[in-house]
């Protein structure tokens, strides 16, 4: 157990660090600054080392998302669960310099669909 | 093995190694590294990284105040990722709660109140 | 057997510990301003409690989580703090209402003036949470609450026209003043589906370690017991239609509640009033603030549990604590308990849906329920009658306020 000073992207020595709250719910703009979508999941793999995040999920939003979880309750408005667009990012496609203005550094065209 | 943080480690429930509940995961620390994935090396608990997921500057002046109760305190509680098993319904950690920080609150409220209610 | 002990436990404990000065005054008010018309409310929230009342106990016993703690794990902190601030605030206004009820009741008998019995009436039902178990408070105080069950002799003693109440099963529009009627109707809703109910339920199933195993139990537990209750309900409804209704007595007061009994049986039936209001709104003030208390700790993730003894979850004791001790304010300076009744009820229909809709989502959720989610009929009446209720009491409350009820 150890106790840290609390700042995101802060240089503690050089330990750069971010915080997954405040990344989940923030817009992922692509390589031309348009908006992909909200970071919605953050996936993680084992390794020697530990912990490592793999890749990232984008969506519409929390909001939206559970709009949509209830419209599928009773399935009276088909169109919302079309709403769900949701992306996989790499994280050698994630820019990170800036935690709380997260990028990705390609066009979202070029993103792979992660499936509804 | 994957591990979804969102879903299957943020703002679940933490049991320490008696099984006493030790909180929730209030916050999840990744360290970011050049040309390798960024990765994930603690969780956060407690009212500091709490109030500050509200309000960052709620969030300092909880850390503040918090600081005036002694030594070690003012600054959030971590835990290494890799001291926690992941076990349904919670998340447990390999210490024991009464003996970290995360307690302070409860062990203080034991002492000054409620020992000195009658029959508790 | 033991199994079938717990479950006529269960039953009896809901019958007990249905009926409170929400249902009560409520159901008083339905029957004295529009007789036996507004039935078909307390059965629609009837039959809303005990389908969310089951959903709760099943939701618990195969997840292993409570309500409250999932909602904070599934939606992350500031969707769970959402229907947290809402249900909590309408929940304080309910409670200063019951704590009412018991002073109250102890005025009805001893002729001193309600707020000064405020702090006694919450002292009594703090000693209960601090010194008693889950146990006792669920058990102890619902069996003592069979007394209610003198509504339904009443009725049924007074003769009511068995037709017209037949007819007042089935939802009609009103005969007078629609905006009044509207606005009894989700009052009675609000008393009938308290969100803190099934806060509490889930909460009092992994206190008493439910499993799979206790599925079907629970079911009966929710069907049988809230039917009764609801039935109970539907009985004070009736006395107040033959009781008030002929003489144009509408209830406004709450010194005009205990006419409900002493009009068929004298003294004998005003102490049967007083004593079920005492120990119904005395049960009511312990599930509430409990309900309250469970709610922020397994929000936060803290040591929590009845059966704990203060000295091991501190800051859940002095959670509900402190909720009590605000709640009995409202009442110390005076405000109005039949007043603050009828607003909190109105209030809790009107919060239905965002406290519903959260756990709606939850009781779909297989990574939780596994092969025990919800069906679609049940989905749907859930979604129906909490989003219906919720438009229609925000339509008719300000209705009411500006007529001058």
């Amino acid at each position: 157990m150890s106790h840290a000073p609390a700042s995101p992207g802060d240089i503690t020595g050089s330990v750069r660090e971010a915080r997954v709250e405040e990344l989940v719910g923030r817009r992922l703009c692509d390589v031309d600054g348009r908006k992909i979508g909200r970071i919605g999941e953050i996936v993680a793999e084992r390794r020697d080392t530990g912990w490592v995040v793999v890749e990232v999920h984008v969506g519409p939003g929390a909001l939206l998302e559970r709009l949509v979880e209830l419209s599928t309750l009773v399935p009276v408005l088909g169109a919302l669960p079309r709403l769900r667009k949701r992306y996989r990012v790499p994280w050698q496609q994630l820019d990170l310099t800036d935690p709380d203005r997260p990028r990705a550094f390609v066009r979202h065209t070029d993103l792979k669909r992660l499936d509804a | 093995m994957q591990l979804l943080l969102v879903r299957d480690v943020l703002d679940n429930q933490l049991v320490d190694a008696s099984g006493k509940n030790a909180g929730k995961v209030d916050g999840i620390i990744l360290e970011l590294r050049e040309g390798q994935p960024p990765c994930v090396r603690y969780v956060e608990v407690g009212p500091i990284t709490l109030t500050r997921r509200l309000n960052r500057r709620l969030g300092r002046w909880f850390a503040r105040l918090d600081a005036r109760f002694g030594s070690g305190r003012g600054v959030p509680i971590r835990f290494p990722l890799t001291r926690i098993t992941f076990e349904e319904p919670s998340l447990r950690i390999d210490v024991l709660v009464e003996h970290t920080p995360i307690m302070a609150l409860e062990q203080w409220l034991r002492r000054t109140i409620v020992r000195r209610i009658p029959g508790s | 057997m033991k199994r079938w002990f717990g479950v006529a436990l269960g039953i009896v404990t809901s019958i007990g510990g249905f009926l409170e000065i929400g249902s009560i005054t409520t159901a008083a008010q339905a029957g004295a301003d529009y007789r036996y018309q507004l039935a078909w409310s307390i059965v629609l929230g009837t039959i809303c409690i005990a389908l969310l009342i089951e959903m709760s106990g099943r939701f618990a016993a195969v997840s292993k989580h409570t309500i409250a703690d999932a909602m904070r794990e599934r939606f992350g902190l500031h969707f769970f703090m959402v229907p947290l601030v809402l249900v909590f605030f309408v929940s304080l206004l309910v409670l200063a209402a019951e704590i009412g009820g018991v002073a109250v009741s102890i005025e009805l008998v001893t002729g001193i003036h309600y707020p000064l019995w405020a702090l006694p009436a919450a002292l009594l039902a703090w000693a209960l949470l601090w010194y008693g178990t889950f146990s006792i408070i669920e058990n102890g105080i619902s069996l003592l609450g069979l007394v209610t069950v003198s509504f339904a002799v009443a009725a049924v003693h007074l003769g009511p026209d068995w037709h017209a109440l037949a007819s007042g099963l089935a939802p009609s529009l009103p005969s007078k003043e629609p905006a009044h009627y509207w606005f009894i109707a989700v009052s009675v809703l609000g008393a009938s589906v308290s969100p803190y109910l099934f806060y509490f339920y889930s909460s009092g199933a992994i206190e008493e370690k439910w499993d799979v195993t206790h599925l079907g139990p629970n079911r009966v537990i929710a069907a049988i017991g809230m039917g009764f209750g609801g039935f109970l309900s539907v009985a004070v409804l009736v006395v107040a239609a033959l009781v008030f209704a002929p003489r144009g007595i509408k209830v406004e007061e709450y010194t005009q509640l205990p006419l409900l009994l002493s009009a068929p049986w004298g003294r004998v039936g005003f102490g049967l009033f007083a004593g079920s209001l005492f120990i119904t709104c005395l049960g009511a003030t312990a599930e509430i603030a409990l309900a309250l208390a469970y709610k922020i700790a397994q929000g936060f993730g803290w040591n929590w549990g009845e059966d704990l003894g203060p000295s091991d979850d501190a800051r859940f004791s002095l959670t509900y604590t402190l909720i009590l001790l605000v709640s009995m304010l409202l009442v110390l300076v005076g405000i109005d308990p039949l007043k603050l009744t009828t607003l909190s009820m109105a209030l809790t229909a009107a919060s239905l849906p965002v406290a519903i809709l959260p756990f709606l989502i939850l009781m779909n959720d297989s990574k939780y329920l596994g092969e025990h989610t919800n069906g679609w009929l049940g989905n749907l009446a859930i979604l129906v009658i909490s989003v219906l209720s919720g438009i229609v009491a925000v339509v008719s409350i300000p209705l009411e306020i500006i007529g001058g009820s």
